[in-house]
């Protein structure tokens, strides 16, 4: 028996969403691809036990989470064997200069904190499903998500404007313009959090 | 406007098409048949450790080597462990990053030093002692033959290189820890006398030799089967078990073919395109192979301003099995400076890597100068180009050798 029966069609129709998630995470391609290898092949090691009465898509994202939390946390980024990102893509105008902002911003917050924003921005998941997601407790999310916020508006001033959806029912109040006390104080802890983080 | 979900779903478009189910199967299995393996070896490396336990202290871990923004130092103490190693990115040997004259100081190089370094993926950088890298006895006259052949195949997990203790190639699993001798022998005077060619298909599972005195031959690196090719042709690319072996005429780069079962060769149509190009590996499937041409003054090897043109710059596609054109596309998005001439493995069923030197600027006096290569991502039926990695060390010569190529 072949114990891939169904892998390939899993992977073949969900590799692709799971790859703009990678991506999102990691913020460069190489990596992404990388990233998505390894929890595919722990997926593949368990795919008879997934296969059989599991959730394999809901275990795919939740070890795509915890690797890139914990392969970010053992490396430093100055391992990184790139000299720089991919160049950003031929379009112009104000689009594109705030991709490549958010993108750098991105790339400075904690692996949590780019998770959490990946989760709840991107994948659009309640605070509840996060934190299933991250095995944190709701709360924690809610911090971190202000915290992240908070930390972004720091590095990427021009993009509050963007940021202003971003209030969720429930989470904690996120600073609104840049260099304003609770700004400062949102960069502090999420200074902090970065470096507990490492 | 856009709105922050906007901005992050655009980002997330640039993340690149996969294909990826064989590849982690093939991972996935390996990984299976190195537990077995690894299982039944506890005892022994249990009994290995007490007795190392007893005559030294054991270290925590390994440590990777230095890599500050990409750029690599001679500084690598750490040896590759037996198994566990993660998929490499590239290879380098520097000649200790000192200056090197053929034929006055290469005997000098017999030091860790002078050693292929591996680098994987997640940043590491081990020293690889059991590959021969210099070669230090070599003559001012053969400067072009320097160093033993070592190749990583496309999918990074295996390594192909000579190992001077077997007299012999040799092809290792980086996780699993396996190591398979390649039952051709070959002697480091044969190999100092007349380079030798190594071809690693995209999985690691064959390996063909070209060079040397008639060697000429395809391995099945895990059974030691070895298919000698017909005289007068030579391997030029290899795809795993199942897909084809490319070969080439004898004096005729322009002249290719496809090894049949019965072991003749089917050759191709003469190819459209001269000087005869560059071909990469086949696809992950074995059907496709892909070649860069039209570029002008593309891979110069004088650093500084250059004269290149993309403006023809076509990315061409032949099907592995009759050598019939598929497909031409010319490129778009290259950089300016563009002259990626290599093909190497492929990302995708629609990707290839293609990779240039690194030659940003003359040094500085008293500055060591910056080698390596720099790659992109080709989509063979859009033409797309997208820089993919710049790898790099400091050196004022040596190699660096990419998975995939």
């Amino acid at each position: 028996m072949d114990r891939y029966q169904g892998f390939r069609e899993f992977v073949g129709a969900r590799q692709q969403s799971l790859m703009r998630s990678a991506y999102l995470l990691t913020g460069d391609a190489h990596l992404a691809e990388d990233l998505l290898q390894n929890v595919l092949v722990k997926v593949a090691r368990h795919w008879p036990k997934l296969a059989g009465g599991g959730d394999p898509e809901a275990y795919t994202r939740r070890a795509l989470i915890n690797e890139h939390i914990s392969w970010r946390r053992r490396r430093r980024s100055a391992e990184y064997p790139q000299e720089h990102p991919p160049e950003p893509g031929h379009d112009s105008g104000d689009d594109t200069l705030h991709r490549v902002a958010l993108q750098r911003a991105l790339a400075r917050l904690t692996p949590r904190q780019r998770a959490v924003i990946v989760l709840r921005f991107y994948e659009d998941r309640s605070v509840e499903e996060t934190a299933q997601l991250l095995g944190c407790s709701p709360g924690t999310v809610k911090s971190q998500t202000s915290h992240a916020l908070g930390r972004l508006r720091v590095l990427a001033p021009d993009l509050a404007h963007l940021l202003h959806d971003t209030a969720a029912p429930g989470d904690a109040p996120a600073a609104a313009t840049p260099g304003a006390p609770a700004a400062r104080a949102a960069s502090r802890a999420a200074s902090d959090a970065e470096e507990n983080d490492r | 406007m856009s709105t922050f979900r906007d901005q992050l779903q655009s980002i997330a478009d640039g993340a690149p098409a996969v294909d990826l189910a064989e590849r982690v199967i093939r991972r996935a299995e390996r990984r299976r048949r190195g537990a077995r393996a690894a299982a039944g070896a506890v005892v022994l490396a249990v009994a290995v450790a007490v007795v190392a336990a007893g005559g030294a202290i054991v270290t925590g871990g390994q440590r990777g080597g230095v890599i500050t923004s990409g750029v690599i130092t001679s500084k690598v103490t750490d040896t590759l462990p037996a198994s566990g190693v993660g998929p490499l990115s590239h290879a380098y040997y520097d000649w200790c990053g000192e200056e090197w004259t053929p034929g006055r100081n290469t005997h000098t190089f017999a030091r860790e030093c002078a050693q292929w370094n591996v680098v994987t993926r997640a940043g590491r950088t081990y020293r690889m002692p059991e590959a021969l890298s210099v070669y230090t006895e070599q003559s001012a006259d053969e400067y072009m033959n320097t160093n033993a052949p070592l190749v990583i195949s496309a999918d990074g997990e295996r390594v192909a290189y000579y190992s001077e203790k077997d007299q012999a190639f040799a092809v290792r699993d980086l996780h699993g820890g396996q190591v398979w001798t390649v039952p051709v022998p070959v002697s480091r005077a044969e190999l100092v006398a007349r380079p030798v060619l190594l071809l690693l298909s995209p999985g690691g599972t064959r390996l063909g030799l070209w060079g040397g005195s008639g060697l000429d031959v395809v391995v099945e690196v895990e059974t030691g089967h070895v298919t000698h090719l017909p005289d007068g042709w030579h391997v030029r690319a290899v795809g795993d078990a199942g897909g084809p072996v490319i070969v080439t005429r004898e004096g005729r780069d322009d002249e290719l073919g496809a090894l049949r079962e019965d072991g003749t060769v089917r050759a191709f149509p003469p190819l459209e395109d001269t000087p005869p190009p560059d071909l990469g590996q086949p696809s992950p499937d074995g059907r496709t192979l892909a070649y860069l041409t039209g570029m002008t003054g593309a891979a110069t090897s004088t650093p500084g301003p250059s004269e290149r043109s993309t403006a023809n710059a076509t990315i061409v596609t032949l099907d592995a099995a009759t050598g019939e054109t598929l497909r031409r596309t010319r490129l778009r998005g290259a950089p300016r400076d563009f002259g990626a001439m290599r093909v190497g493995g492929w990302l995708s069923r629609t990707e290839v890597v293609v990779t240039e030197p690194v030659m940003d600027r003359v040094p500085k006096r008293g500055e060591t100068p910056t080698l390596g290569e720099r790659t992109y991502r080709v989509d063979v039926r859009t033409g797309r180009v997208r820089p993919l990695a710049v790898h790099t060390f400091r050196g004022w010569a040596g190699s660096l050798e990419l998975p995939g190529f």
